[in-house]
């Protein structure tokens, strides 16, 4: 099955459930088909990448989602780990965070997040920027074929 | 005149006349030339006539006979005198003899007319005359009429028969006079004779000795009956006698009428004696060689006489020479003088000089005249004189001469004797003496020291000119006389006066002591008094000699400096700052510490001195090398001026001290000394420290502040989306599925999480310009104004504004923040318009010194200044969010931007007209103040 013609698999780190119903809302009535899978913390996030404990059948994401501001493993650790991921290190992940602070934005590229956008205040904004990114992503970026 | 000689009979044999041959007999007419005519000796009277004629004569008056006319015509006086001496007759040449006539004559006693002396001896002749009947010439003197007397020779006879006695008399008055000098004479040739100091004898034509004196018998050593005995060849030595014999014959001769000869006679004793035999020859009237008459001159005396008198001389000269005395004498033209006398006048001994008129050549040209006179004046009085004047030698130098002299007449010419002697170096001397009395005189009077002296009863003997000035007197003689009481400063005369006496009575002087003086004009003056007790020749005291003078400046300049060192030192204590000079090398320890520098290190003035070690061990032991290398350090003449060290003290204490040091050079460069001074900085450290403790907990408050703003507003942010996002989802879904009260409800709620967001945003933003850290770069101020008109860019086109922008310089600044600056006033410019009035915004800039003056000047609706500061501060807002949006942040912000670039931030407006923001940016470096 090719990536086009199945569902995308977007994983979504994000502890906030506010923004877990604006994402789902965003990506619903896109142009992309998806499934969004959401771990709450950085551990959760860890455990569904490597496909641990509960996560046997996870699946493999094609765009992550992730939030800095969480717990147990910040957003940049998850960040490190999925750049040396064996499986998934090619995966994009855009960093998607209420700060604007310059440092985080710095460390996010540094680590290699594929992009950092900080989170609109206003919704109808926020629900363009998740909907674009969701579309640029899945849809114009060519991204590496993973073998599962 | 008939001299006094008791009259005595005609000696027998005159003496004199046997040697200058004058007979006895002869004399009597000889001497008496008036009697002239007649040698008849003893012309007696004999009238031939007859006795009636003798007996008539008394009152019979003349009868004219021959003898009568005889007795009237004899030159000789003739008188006839009665027994008794009555003058019976006198014929007229008793007149020409006594000066009466015979009329006053006859009838009074010739007793009358007879010398009272002589009377009685002439009463005797007479009665003797009468006895005898005969006279025999008797002499005595007769009263003229003149009342002189004149000797008279009475030849008298007695004729019994007519009881008259007949005289006739002769005027022997010359004889007499001239026997009698001829008797004085003869004594004084007798006297001569014997008492000569030369041997003298009368000595025959053949040479035997008639007549010796007692000299000649000394100087030949025979007796007087021996030299009669002999002749003078006898005793002349053998070769003499020739010559003498020659000498004998020539004076025989006539060639010469006396001569003299050196020759040596023998004595008794056979010596030899050198005599020098003056010889003359007597001769007769008619000029017959009657004998020689010898002066026998003992040359040995004479010669013992003149070498001793040679020897005087020569001790005179001798005498003269050596004290410099010259002798001159001056006689009828002829001047001799002593070889000193020239060697005075700088000459050798000359005749040429000896002229008046070289002498006076020889005289200063200054004292000519006036010796010359002085001269001229002795003589013409026959005074002495003493005169001083200067001569010029031919060399050219001037001495001085002092000159005494006599000038005197005598035989009718003028003579002059004088002592000349050097009195240069005398002269001189009192020059000296007079030169450095004026000197000290000069002196003591231009000297500033006051001088004064007092007798034991401490009256003014004397002072200088100084003195007397600040006596008010006129010269210093005034003072002579007076006491203290007297004078000017009367107040402090019994001061002065006690000081006096304890140097009178001690002896022992007082220096430098303290006294004040009331001056002429009643000011007070300082003075510093010396005093020491006078002593006369013998070191007895006998008054005070003091000097003083004046201090009043010195004293007030001390006073000054005092005060100052004072002040100084007060001072040094308010500032606890201490001052210390160190001489090089240090470790002479040579150095000097103010009281406060003592009281910093903690130690006593009386029990510390400073030196380097005592100096190292009151530092902290820590900072001693540190100490120890800024020492060497400034010593170098390099390195850090300031030091801060601790001493710590005793109780415990530490202090904190600041030292700054400064090498002083010499004028050769060289190092010198080590100046500086050390500051305790104690407090200031406490000071210091509290500040940073009270800094850094601003810091961290301001910090926690920041960071709390931050994180309040950043998780604001958070729930406010949720909000937000939701109400409005929820606005979306459900519009016109609920009523309308839900859809305004909806609407407030949705409304109200907006401005919560506007407002939190703003918050964010403005925690944010006041915690980033500034990046300062050197940007053109026209990037930030354009940075914001591209922010603004729908603003202004919506609302037709126009910007004006005039150069702006460079500056260094954060240029976000700039940027945001900008953009605020252009927002607000914008924002607050006037209705209909599109906003005109002119930006400038003016140079004021350290910083730059921005404005931003717009036409909006400008702003109450009441209101002016309110506006500066976060969400304060003037307008109702109806009129015009906004949170009211941008003030704020643009104050904390202009604030962080250490400038200052104002408004200057007016309503209806528009407003000028200006703020200030620093040229250089923009930091915030601390």
């Amino acid at each position: 099955m090719t990536a086009s013609e199945r569902p995308a698999e977007i994983l979504l780190v994000e502890d906030n459930p506010g923004d877990v119903e604006l994402v789902h809302e965003a990506l619903r009535s896109g142009r992309v088909a998806n499934r969004i899978s959401v771990a709450t913390d950085g551990e959760e996030a860890m455990a569904f990448l490597n496909r641990s404990a509960g996560f046997e059948a996870a699946p493999r994401p094609d765009l992550i989602l992730l939030d800095l501001n969480i717990s147990k493993k910040d957003g940049f650790e998850v960040l490190k780990e999925v750049r040396e991921h064996p499986h998934v290190s090619r995966v994009p992940v855009v960093i998607l965070t209420s700060s604007q602070a310059d440092c985080d934005i710095l460390n996010g590229y540094k680590l290699r997040a594929n992009c950092f956008i900080s989170k609109p205040v206003d919704v109808d904004e926020f629900l363009k920027a998740i909907r674009s990114t969701g579309e640029f992503w899945l849809l114009i970026v060519k991204l590496p074929t993973i073998s599962t | 005149m008939p001299l006094p000689i008791p009259m005595r009979r005609r000696p027998g044999f005159s003496f004199y006349r046997e040697i200058f041959g004058a007979r006895p007999q002869e004399s009597a007419c000889g001497a008496s030339p008036e009697s002239g005519a007649t040698p008849a000796p003893a012309a007696v009277a004999k009238p031939l006539g007859a006795p009636e004629t003798a007996a008539d004569a008394t009152g019979k008056v003349r009868t004219e006979t021959t003898l009568d006319q005889f007795f009237y015509a004899s030159p000789s006086p003739m008188s006839i005198w009665d027994l008794k001496g009555r003058i019976q007759r006198a014929n007229p040449s008793w007149e020409r003899v006594l000066g009466f006539t015979p009329a006053e004559l006859e009838g009074s006693s010739l007793f009358d007319f007879v010398h009272p002396e002589d009377r009685a001896a002439a009463a005797a002749e007479f009665e003797q005359i009468l006895a005898s009947g005969k006279g025999s010439g008797f002499e005595c003197r007769a009263t003229c009429k003149d009342g002189s007397y004149r000797w008279l020779l009475i030849d008298a006879t007695f004729l019994k028969e007519a009881q008259l006695v007949y005289a006739t008399v002769h005027d022997i008055t010359k004889r007499k006079t001239a026997e009698e000098a001829l008797r004085h004479s003869e004594a004084r040739f007798r006297s001569a004779f014997d008492n000569t100091l030369f041997g003298m004898a009368v000595v025959s034509l053949d040479g035997r000795f008639l007549q010796v004196n007692q000299n000649l018998c000394q100087i030949t050593g025979f007796t007087e009956q021996e030299l009669l005995q002999t002749n003078f060849a006898a005793m002349t030595h053998p070769e003499d006698v020739r010559e003498s014999l020659e000498l004998k014959r020539a004076l025989i001769e006539g060639a010469v009428s006396s001569g003299n000869i050196n020759k040596r006679y023998l004595r008794k004793n056979g010596e030899e004696v050198w005599a020098c035999a003056h010889v003359a020859i007597v001769r007769d009237s008619q000029g017959k060689p009657l004998h020689h008459i010898t002066l026998v001159e003992d040359l040995t005396g004479r010669r013992l006489a003149e070498e001793s008198a040679r020897r005087s001389q020569e001790w005179l000269k001798f005498a003269l020479d050596a004290a410099g005395i010259g002798l001159c004498c001056r006689e009828a033209g002829e001047t001799r003088a002593s070889e000193q006398q020239f060697r005075l006048y700088g000459h050798e001994p000359a005749e040429k000089w000896l002229t008046h008129e070289r002498w006076l050549q020889s005289i200063h040209p200054e004292d000519r005249e006036r010796v010359e006179t002085e001269q001229r004046l002795a003589a013409e009085q026959a005074k002495a004189y003493d005169a001083q004047f200067r001569v010029v030698w031919p060399n050219g130098s001037v001495r001085w001469l002092l000159c005494r002299g006599k000038s005197f007449r005598e035989g009718g010419t003028l003579q002059r004797a004088e002592v000349t002697v050097d009195v240069t170096a005398r002269t001189r001397a009192e020059q000296a003496l007079r030169e450095s009395q004026e000197i000290l005189q000069a002196v003591l009077n231009s000297i500033p020291v006051r001088v004064f002296w007092k007798d034991r009863n401490l009256t003014y003997l004397g002072c200088n000119a100084p003195f007397a000035r600040d006596a008010g007197l006129e010269k210093p003689e005034d003072i002579i006389g007076k006491t203290d009481f007297a004078m000017v400063w009367r107040e402090q005369a019994e001061s002065y006066r006690a000081g006096d006496r304890a140097v009178i009575e001690s002896g022992v002087p007082t220096l430098a002591v303290d006294e004040e003086q009331t001056t002429p004009s009643g000011a007070r003056i300082h003075l510093l008094t010396s005093k020491a007790p006078l002593r006369n020749a013998d070191e007895v005291i006998v008054g005070v000699l003091g000097t003083y003078f004046e201090v009043t400046d010195r004293k007030r300049a001390e006073e000054a400096l005092r005060a100052r060192e004072q002040s100084l030192s007060e001072s040094q204590l308010i500032a606890h700052v201490g001052s210390w000079s160190w001489e090089l090398p240090m470790d002479a320890n040579a150095c000097a510490w103010t009281p406060e520098t003592y009281r910093i290190f903690g130690v006593s003035q009386d029990t510390f001195v400073p030196s380097i070690d005592g100096f190292q061990s009151l530092i902290h032991p820590d900072d001693r090398a540190a100490m120890q290398a800024w020492i060497r350090a400034c010593l170098a003449g390099e390195g850090p001026p300031d030091l801060e060290f601790r001493v710590p003290l005793r109780d415990g204490e530490v202090r904190y001290v600041l030292g700054r040091g400064q090498l002083v050079r010499d004028a050769e460069n060289r190092p010198v000394r080590m100046t500086g001074i050390a500051q305790d900085i104690t407090e200031r450290k406490r000071m210091e420290k509290a500040i940073q403790r009270h800094a850094e907990k601003l810091a961290r408050s301001n910090e926690e502040l920041e960071r709390f703003a931050y994180v309040a507003s950043h998780d604001l942010q958070e729930p406010l989306r949720m909000v937000a996002s939701f109400t409005q989802l929820l606005s979306k879904k459900y519009s016109g599925q609920l009523d309308e009260t839900a859809d305004r409800y909806i609407n407030f709620a949705v409304d109200g999480a907006k401005r919560m967001q506007a407002l939190i945003t703003d918050l964010l933003a403005y925690s944010r310009v006041n915690s980033k850290e500034l990046d300062l770069r050197e940007i053109r101020c026209e990037t930030a104004v354009l940075g914001a008109m591209e922010n603004l860019k729908m603003s202004i086109e919506e609302s037709g504004a126009s910007v004006y922008c005039d150069p702006l310089p460079a500056l260094p600044v954060d240029q976000p923040q700039f940027t945001l600056l900008f953009q605020n006033l252009l927002g607000n410019a914008i924002k607050f318009k006037r209705t209909g009035v599109s906003p005109r915004i002119h930006i400038s800039a003016v140079d004021i010194g350290a910083q730059w003056e921005f404005s931003v000047q717009d036409n909006g609706i400008g702003i109450d200044l009441r209101h002016a500061d309110r506006i500066f501060q976060a969400f304060q807002r003037l307008h109702s969010r109806a009129e015009y949006p906004g949170t009211g942040i941008g003030l704020a912000v643009c104050k904390k931007v202009v604030e962080r670039h250490g400038g200052k931030i104002w408004v200057e407006s007016e309503v209806g007209v528009g407003s000028a923001f200006r703020f200030t940016i620093l040229k250089s470096g923009g930091s915030e103040k601390a």
